[in-house]
């Protein structure tokens, strides 16, 4: 289960990135699939630390969680703003998504789950250069 | 060897999660991944005992016996059919999935 807030008066995103665990915040729809991906990730990825919220707290999320990417359906303007690495997962129902990976964007026609955990290993990686 | 499981929801990283999670959690039975293209002709060679797909046809209500409709045209609802048993649950959870694998022989 997720940890709560960092209390102390240190940059809790700071102190997280030199532990060295990426978070990643699940709020893509519908719901098996978040709570799917998500298990995968943590499955897969144990060192990821993992939460998932609905749709509608994306962006209540960032501000709590501080994430270090994003799996949603739909970006938000707060999302962009402020996390490195976000995926927009099928967005309006359609077969592509959007990636954005530091300011860089990639396009997939069909993305696959491959493609997610390596999205997931780069927002790792990027965290962990901050 | 436990049961069949023939995964062939749309779209492909959903597919490959939902077969990953079952494999992971059910290692007696055995993951088969389809396209929903090809899902009534592994149904006709593999004779499941679960089929996950997208859009059930009538190839799957004829000849499974245990069937799950995740999420037909984005539609935040599924139907759940268990021997022969249907039900829609709004908003379905993975544990909803989950119960379903768990409970076939």
């Amino acid at each position: 289960m997720p940890k709560p807030p960092d209390s102390r008066s240190e940059d809790p995103a700071k102190a997280r990135r030199r532990r060295g665990r990426p978070r990643v915040l699940m709020a893509n729809e519908p719901r098996a699939y978040r709570e799917g991906i998500a298990a995968v990730i943590g499955q897969l990825r144990p060192a990821v630390e993992i939460e998932i919220v609905e749709p509608t707290a994306l962006d209540a999320s960032i501000e709590r969680f501080r994430p270090d990417m994003v799996i949603c359906s739909k970006a938000t303007e707060t999302l962009k703003g402020t996390v490195r690495v976000w995926v927009e997962l099928y967005p309006e129902n359609g077969t592509s998504s959007v990636a954005n990976i530091g300011g860089r964007r990639t396009e997939y026609t069909e993305i696959q789950l491959p493609d997610l955990l390596s999205i997931v290993d780069k927002a790792g990686e990027l965290a962990g250069t901050n | 060897m436990g049961a069949r499981i023939l995964v062939a929801n749309e779209l492909t990283s959903y597919r490959q999660t939902i077969a990953m999670v079952l494999r992971e959690l059910y290692p007696d039975h055995e993951v088969i991944e389809a396209t929903s293209e090809a899902m009534d002709g592994e149904v006709a060679r593999l004779d499941p005992d679960l089929v996950i797909c997208s859009r059930v046809t009538s190839v799957v209500e004829r000849r499974v016996a245990n069937w799950v409709e995740l999420y037909p045209e984005c539609k935040p609802y599924s139907t759940f059919c268990e021997g022969g048993v249907r039900k829609t649950k709004q908003d379905p959870q993975l544990s909803d999935l989950l119960s379903l694998c768990a409970s076939l022989p």
